[in-house]
């Protein structure tokens, strides 16, 4: 990943995409995209980067709420949540989501 | 052996040389899968699939319709029934699932199917698919049915066995009430170490259902839903072993028999 990538997404907002189904397990989660038929297995700690891409929350909001969670600097979580959300993004599990997407309803 | 079709004042009704009832009972296993029963459509593209063809194409043929309209996700697996529930394990052609379906059937297991493992989407509950074992005659001798000297033709031939010749197939009398569920799905490997049986997390069952899943892609999100509750209700196993009939005596020692 390249710096240029981190600073792209650091105020990116994303949601879940289309067509991807989410069940919890007792230490993760998993994912489903019928689009590509897969299944994507999540360790805790991706699954709560997944819970909180609601397009809402913009990278930064992430990461100050997981350190908040996990107790630790939010500098030291920055490259792993945006890795995550950068390999969702990639397979298509989450989408970047617009301003008019966020039109107040 | 291939099969006809023959009209009869009572309707089409299929005939197989040598074996007509045991299509007549793989058609009607079928009509309980796809839940057509009565449905002449759906008794006709089963009587078509069959025609003319020879026992084990007849039944794989009748076995791939029936999967893809069942209503249920069926999933690639051999399944019987233990004293917690349904012993699962699927996995692709050529693992040896029929072979150990037999062997488990034969250590006193219940049958329900050596192929489907038949789920009812909301509930989990497992429906029965008992269709005939087709057995290489190299493992006739290990489960008691045969001797490979008495194999058809070159000796290479796979045969088709009732499940009655192994063991008891499960009665499911009042379907989906009766039904019973997962209660362990094992993730089984071939391989010449000794056996081997170890917990693993749930997340590898869910890949594993999905991945030997026939239908799933009817209702894409019912079935990852009702995979991840079946694998998260079950307890899920790596097992590896070499001898089919000493690895299904450990899983009765390890699980009781039904």
């Amino acid at each position: 990943m390249t710096h240029l990538s981190i600073l792209a997404t650091v105020s990116s907002r994303y949601a879940p995409s289309t067509g991807v189904t989410a069940e919890e397990l007792d230490d993760g989660m998993c994912l489903y995209h019928s689009g590509r038929d897969e299944v994507l297995v999540l360790n805790q700690t991706a699954a709560d980067v997944w819970q909180l891409s609601d397009g809402e929350l913009d990278l930064t909001g992430i990461v100050r709420q997981l350190a908040g969670i996990y107790a630790t600097e939010a500098e030291a979580l920055r490259a792993d949540v945006t890795a995550v959300v950068d390999e969702l993004a990639g397979k298509g599990y989450l989408h970047e989501v617009s301003e008019s997407d966020r039109s107040p309803g | 052996m291939t099969c006809s079709l023959e009209l009869t004042t009572l309707g089409v009704r299929l005939i197989l040389s040598g074996e007509p009832d045991l299509i007549d009972e793989v058609s009607k296993l079928c009509l309980e899968l796809i839940e057509g029963d009565g449905v002449p459509a759906l008794e006709q593209a089963l009587l078509e699939v069959a025609a003319g063809q020879p026992f084990a194409a007849a039944l794989a043929g009748l076995t791939e319709l029936a999967v893809s309209r069942s209503p249920l996700l069926c999933i690639h697996a051999g399944v019987v029934l233990g004293r917690a529930g349904v012993l699962a394990f699927p996995g692709q052609s050529g693992l040896g699932k029929s072979t150990l379906t037999a062997a488990l059937v034969r250590a006193g297991f219940g049958y329900l199917s050596d192929e489907t493992l038949a789920l009812q989407r909301r509930t989990g509950r497992v429906a029965r698919f008992a269709r005939p074992l087709g057995l290489a005659p190299d493992v006739w001798e290990l489960l008691g049915v045969g001797s490979p000297s008495a194999a058809d033709g070159d000796g290479g031939e796979e045969r088709h066995f009732r499940p009655a010749a192994f063991g008891r197939v499960v009665p499911i009398p009042n379907w989906p009430d009766d039904a019973p569920k997962v209660s362990d799905i094992l993730l089984v490997e071939r391989g010449d170490s000794p056996i081997e049986l170890h917990r693993i997390g749930t997340e590898r069952a869910v890949q594993e259902l999905l991945r030997r899943s026939f239908n799933h892609y009817r209702e894409p999100a019912s079935s990852f839903a009702t995979a991840v509750a079946v694998a998260k209700q079950a307890r899920v196993w790596a097992a590896r072993y070499q001898d089919a009939g000493a690895f299904a005596e450990q899983l009765a020692a390890e699980f009781g028999a039904a």
